[in-house]
């Protein structure tokens, strides 16, 4: 890095420095569209200068609901630009969901796509109106806030356990976080979940910070392969949901490009779907974990899919430790609590002093999640630790029961989770997907499973259509702990 | 919820507890029908047999049973009776 980009602290000065350098190279590539670098920080400095003309109190915290990709890229890094906070309030969401998250962060504006989009308390902003003067000044002054160290993208957890959380970066955390990501200054990036996925939007910015190319599926339906292969798309960004839609497009229509490899994180990927893509898809197969308060942790590369479904050795610079208890250090191939540092990681939740104290600790970032570190230096991820079930005294973890349930030939993905019970604790129970085609009954799996885990067997399995997710693929245990009620007497 | 249903439950919970007879055709034909009992000490269960017994109980009938409460039964039949009983109070 020379010394001139350690320097560079904002998005916007970065913006500028790849304008001057690489003004041709493509920033933003959609189905219909191709904005270069230079193109890009020139629509961005029109919109912050309108937005400014506009009377924008840069101090107040901006709601985004915009729609389209470029749009909402651009008025990202306009807000940036005029140092102003901002959060995504989601078009997919329902409007009182819109409106909870806007109050929680204190959302004083909202920039959207149609006056629906407006929330109470909020001033609201037509981004059209604002994008129409920006191109009739078409004037770009240049002058831009250079204090990085202010809390300006608000991003929201997945929410797969209560409300969600929130943390707050500024720019200088998610340079650290883009310096600390995988090189894309050189390659061409398609994450087909929507920028209003707040880490969709942190992946372009991350690409934006490096000089790489954002590629745009912007509503696009084509399947994930003829995407890839008419964009030349080097790296294919997937959530264990997309994985699954990348198999059915592989199979379909043929393989991925040999130059496109594909990155699958956001949640556990199984090795049946490792092999599976392996085989059908692309053998250029990488597997992460991170999380919305760290970012980029760790990444199993092709050679390191297994049994074991390990997400790979956490990278230089970020340390990794999974502790007992005790919060002694366990031993290689232990299983406990991990913890971990990162570059720009967050270092504590908006508006909720409790689960920060419980998740930020002595300097670390504590998720929550059970690990081993194996001797090989892999980590290893067996599921939330508020998800143990502990039956009569017995430790059993529902990642340990959904593996062997998907080395069943007719299951394509199980979901573990607990029965509770006065008397045993936590009785463990699963739900299942089936493969196309196959049957199979929940007694059989019930009997598959005790064979290979005796008394931390699940005591029933249902056989379902589908398995309730969320909009990222998470599968929504607190539904199916609701829909498997009791006996009826 | 029949007889036979809770029957079921019954031996479903005797062959997770690693209970031979269970899986046996001539003995759980019978059961099911209700023409043939045995007591738990015929049945030979050990804790951990009447743990899963009790765990197969909760699940399948919603009914909560501690593994020493096992003991004031005569007989499976017994037991089957008053969780019918239960059932239908």
């Amino acid at each position: 890095m020379t010394p001139e980009r350690r320097r560079i602290v904002t998005f916007a000065e970065r913006l500028a420095l790849h304008a001057r350098d690489r003004a041709e190279a493509p920033a933003l590539v959609t189905p219909r569209a191709t904005l270069t670098y230079g193109a890009l920080a020139h629509e961005v400095a029109c919109l912050a200068d309108a937005l400014r003309a506009g009377g924008l109190d840069a101090t107040a915290i901006t709601g985004l609901t915009v729609r389209g990709e470029v749009d909402h890229i651009v008025a990202t890094l306009a807000l940036l630009a005029l140092g102003c906070p901002m959060v995504a309030l989601a078009s997919r969401e329902p409007a009182a969901t819109r409106a909870r998250l806007a109050s929680r962060v204190g959302v004083a504006w909202v920039l959207g796509d149609r006056p629906d989009d407006a929330v109470a308390g909020a001033r609201y902003v037509d981004l059209s109106a604002i994008r129409d003067a920006a191109h009739a000044a078409n004037r770009a002054t240049g002058t831009w806030q250079r204090d990085a160290s202010r809390p300006l993208v608000y991003l929201t957890g997945s929410g797969t356990t209560g409300e969600p959380k929130i943390v707050a970066y500024a720019e200088r955390d998610l340079a650290a976080q883009a310096e600390a990501h995988i090189d894309f200054s050189r390659e061409r990036v398609l994450r087909p979940a929507h920028v209003e996925f707040n880490n969709s939007k942190r992946m372009r910015l991350y690409t934006l910070w490096q000089g790489g190319t954002c590629v745009l599926a912007d509503g696009a339906t084509d399947a994930l392969t003829a995407l890839c292969a008419r964009h030349a798309v080097t790296w294919l960004e997937l959530s264990p949901l997309h994985g699954a839609s990348l198999l059915e497009a592989a199979r379909a229509h043929g393989p991925l490009p040999a130059s496109t490899r594909v990155r699958i994180g956001g949640a556990r990927v199984p090795i049946a779907m490792r092999r599976a893509i392996l085989k059908d898809a692309t053998p250029r197969l990488y597997v992460s974990y991170g999380t919305t308060e760290t970012s980029f942790i760790s990444i199993a590369d092709p050679a390191m899919h297994d049994a074991r479904e390990t997400v790979g050795p956490p990278p230089a610079g970020v340390p990794v430790e999974v502790l007992r208890a005790d919060r002694t250090r366990a031993a290689p191939g232990e299983s406990g609590t991990i913890r971990v540092r990162a570059p720009g990681m967050a270092t504590g939740y908006v508006g909720d002093d409790v689960a920060t104290a419980r998740h930020f600790r002595d300097g670390w970032f504590e998720p929550g999640d059970l690990a081993t570190i194996d001797v090989d230096g892999h980590l290893v991820i067996h599921g939330r630790a508020d998800d143990m079930m502990i039956m009569n005294g017995i430790n059993i973890y529902p990642v340990e029961i959904e593996r062997i349930l998907e080395r069943h030939p007719a299951v394509e993905t199980a979901a573990a989770f607990p029965l509770a019970s006065a008397m045993h604790g936590q009785i463990p129970v699963a739900a299942v997907e089936l493969r196309t085609g196959m049957r199979c009954g929940g007694g059989e799996l019930v009997a598959f499973a005790r064979a290979a885990l005796g008394v931390r067997a699940p005591r029933r399995v249902e056989v379902l259509d589908a398995l309730p997710r969320n909009a990222q693929g998470k599968v929504l245990k607190r539904e199916l702990v609701a829909g498997l009620a009791r006996p009826e007497a | 919820m029949d007889a036979r249903t809770v029957r079921q439950a019954l031996i479903e919970g005797l062959e997770a507890g690693g209970v031979s007879e269970a899986s046996q055709i001539k003995f759980r034909a019978p059961f099911l029908d209700g023409t043939l009992d045995a007591t738990f000490e015929e049945l030979a269960l050990d804790s951990l047999a009447r743990m899963e017994l009790c765990i197969a109980i909760e699940v399948a009938l919603g009914v909560s049973l501690a593994p020493e409460e096992l003991q004031r039964y005569r007989s499976l039949d017994a037991l089957a009776d008053d969780l019918i009983a239960r059932l239908r109070a």
